[in-house]
């Protein structure tokens, strides 16, 4: 199999990336929602592996892809403006979700005083000094629950710039870094702080940024990363039998006959599988998942242009925007269910609802930026004469 | 054939499918388990004796409920009398608002040593969820609580939190839940998932756990506690019956 079928040439826009992107989060706003019969069909009950892993990876590719191209045509100080500036635009982000975030916590903790559940109502007594909390959320140290991917991609991204210029230079130097920040990070417990004093940051950004890294080598330096993990029978055969073997291991979590031929020794082995430090199992899980795909899917597969899968490319692209509207929408997802009824039915029709909105959303920002971009371009009397 | 090798429990096989409510039965996978309960099938055998320890948080301590007579700790020592009649069934309880692993562990070993029970339910998670206790800090006291049970002979059950669709999404119960399934597979105690449970009742629409009405607040306390005493006797004849 050539190489340069499985890269995407230099202008084209790589569908793949936006496909698997809007896949990550269209599976991201179906985990959010607490109790959803939806969540079922995402990738976390197929394996190791979840949306996560998919979103940080396709954020390493794009970053590497869209800031590189920057680099080489306008150097790197301005891609370096370029890089911050975004971040400064996901930073904002995560602070208008941190407000509806704790608009619903205020309103469930003034509505629902269910005396059985005395000591899960504390969660509004948690932020005793609103003031602190907010200060602490601004330094990205209060991050409460289903808030924890932003955060972890603004760090990424910040620290980016650091790689950016070595990508392509020295992209087994990189790599090697990046595998003994990963290391140490797992042997010396090296994580963010979190208010109020907890365990660190849900998703450790030591420890992620080596499947960002990785994601990043894929795009920057795409011929060594083919040598280094040609294109082998074997080593396909090897990720397809890991990938039915974590198969098995996430069924048996739901499936007791299943559990009981589990050995005892094995599950010494895999447990506890570690979210937050990147476990090897779900980096493996991915990587062997993402080695299939990539050479499945051709940049040029005639899917990726069907109306059928077009609202998940559509999402794709407008990955920030889509991202914190699907948060939100999950937060008023929940509420909904709450209020009328939890029925499976309910979650099923809320979860496509917000599927929908997600897609109309990011279809119609599309639209609005070409024509945008198409208003821009007309010469500057025939707009004056409008 | 079961009757006549368990006669001396005079056969809860049948009586134990009697005291789970029709209404809040749930899959049968939500409550399977392969582990047994040796130390209080022995004791039932020869003394005819069951004591049990039931360390918890706020819903054990019976939060909630109309009458603390009613919490699932109370209820189920009724339940475990018709399983098993002939037994003198005791049912002692140490429970704390707010409790975390770490807190309960400090007063297990004195507890022990004031009950000695054949069997003690841990109800844990909660606080430990809600104030993002260090998952290994959680996982440390599991293990010691769980060693210290251990070598002092006695049966555990493990139980996690309770599910509640309002407070759902903003603590993230599911890490310690993981821990807490993995510890009671490496330890080899039973898991009652009483998460799980509640969460198939929220999605069956047996009881509506987002309620802001106080009177069917109430009377749903009363009859989950029923359930969960009623699905805990079940689990305990089971166990009790179960091959070591």
């Amino acid at each position: 199999m050539p190489e340069s079928t499985i890269l995407p040439s230099a202008q084209d826009r790589d569908l793949r990336v936006d496909f698997f992107r809007g896949f990550a989060l269209w599976f991201i706003y179906l985990d959010h929602i607490p109790s959803n019969v939806m969540s079922w069909v995402t990738m976390r009950n197929f394996g190791f592996a979840d949306a996560t892993e998919v979103f940080v990876f396709i954020s390493g590719y794009s970053a590497a892809l869209a800031y590189g191209r920057v680099m080489q045509r306008q150097g790197f100080g301005f891609a370096l403006a370029n890089v911050w500036h975004r971040v400064w635009q996901l930073y904002v982000a995560h602070l208008v979700l941190f407000m509806f975030y704790t608009a619903q916590v205020a309103y469930v903790a003034a509505r629902f005083r269910n005396p059985m559940y005395v000591d899960e109502i504390n969660i509004a007594q948690m932020i005793e000094a609103p003031h602190l909390a907010l200060i602490h959320a601004l330094l990205l140290r209060f991050r409460p629950v289903n808030m924890d991917v932003l955060p972890l991609y603004i760090v990424l991204l910040l620290s980016f710039p650091l790689a950016l210029p070595w990508l392509r230079r020295r992209p087994l130097g990189v790599f090697t870094a990046s595998l003994a920040l990963y290391g140490a990070a797992r042997l010396f417990d090296w994580n963010l702080p979190t208010y109020p004093a907890g365990d660190g940051w849900y998703f450790n950004p030591f420890a992620w940024q080596l499947l960002f890294v990785i994601g990043a080598l894929c795009a920057a330096a795409p011929e060594r990363v083919f040598r280094w993990v040609p294109w082998n029978r074997w080593l396909a055969w090897a990720a397809a039998l890991y990938l039915v073997f974590s198969l098995l291991i996430v069924l048996s979590w739901q499936v007791p006959l299943i559990d009981s031929v589990v050995p005892d020794w094995l599950s010494d082995v895999l447990y506890p599988i570690d979210k937050t430090n990147l476990d090897s199992l779900r980096l493996a899980h991915f990587l062997a998942l993402a080695y299939l795909v990539a050479h499945a899917v051709r940049p040029d597969a005639r899917f990726l242009q069907s109306t059928l899968v077009r609202p998940l490319i559509e999402c794709g692209r407008q990955s920030l925007y889509v991202f914190c509207v699907g948060i939100f929408l999950s937060f008023a997802t929940h509420f909904v269910l709450v209020e009328t009824s939890g029925s499976t039915f309910m979650q099923i029709a809320v979860s496509v609802g917000g599927i929908a909105i997600l897609s109309a959303l990011a279809v119609t920002l599309n639209w609005y930026k070409r024509m945008d971009l198409r208003s821009r371009k007309l010469p500057k009397q025939e707009a004056s004469v409008q | 054939m079961l009757c006549a090798v368990a006669f001396a429990f005079a056969c809860p096989a049948a009586r134990a499918d009697e005291v789970v409510p029709e209404n809040c039965e749930v899959s049968s996978s939500l409550v399977y388990s392969e582990e047994a309960l040796p130390f209080v099938a022995g004791r039932l055998e020869r003394d005819k004796v069951l004591t049990i320890l039931v360390i918890g948080s706020g819903s054990t301590a019976g939060s909630g409920v109309s009458e603390p007579r009613f919490a699932y700790p109370e209820q189920l020592r009724s339940k475990l009398l018709s399983v098993f009649p002939s037994a003198v069934v005791t049912v002692r309880k140490d429970a704390k608002r707010g409790a975390t692993a770490k807190d309960m562990l400090r007063t297990l070993e004195s507890d022990l040593n004031t009950v000695k029970p054949s069997l003690v339910i841990w109800q844990t998670g909660t606080a430990d969820a809600l104030r993002s206790v260090p998952l290994n800090e959680f996982g440390m006291s599991l293990d010691r609580g769980l060693r210290l049970l251990k070598r002092k002979m006695v049966d555990v059950i493990l139980m996690d939190m309770q599910f509640s669709p309002m407070t759902d999404a903003f603590i993230h119960s599911s890490p310690y839940r993981g821990y807490m399934r993995w510890a009671a597979k490496r330890n080899e105690v039973i898991l009652f998932r009483r998460y799980d449970i509640m969460e198939y009742w929220w999605n069956h629409e047996v009881f509506d756990l987002g309620s802001t009405d106080a009177e069917v607040q109430l009377s749903n306390a009363d009859n989950i506690h029923e359930c969960i005493a009623g699905l805990l006797a079940q689990m305990i004849a089971r166990g009790v019956r179960q091959p070591q």
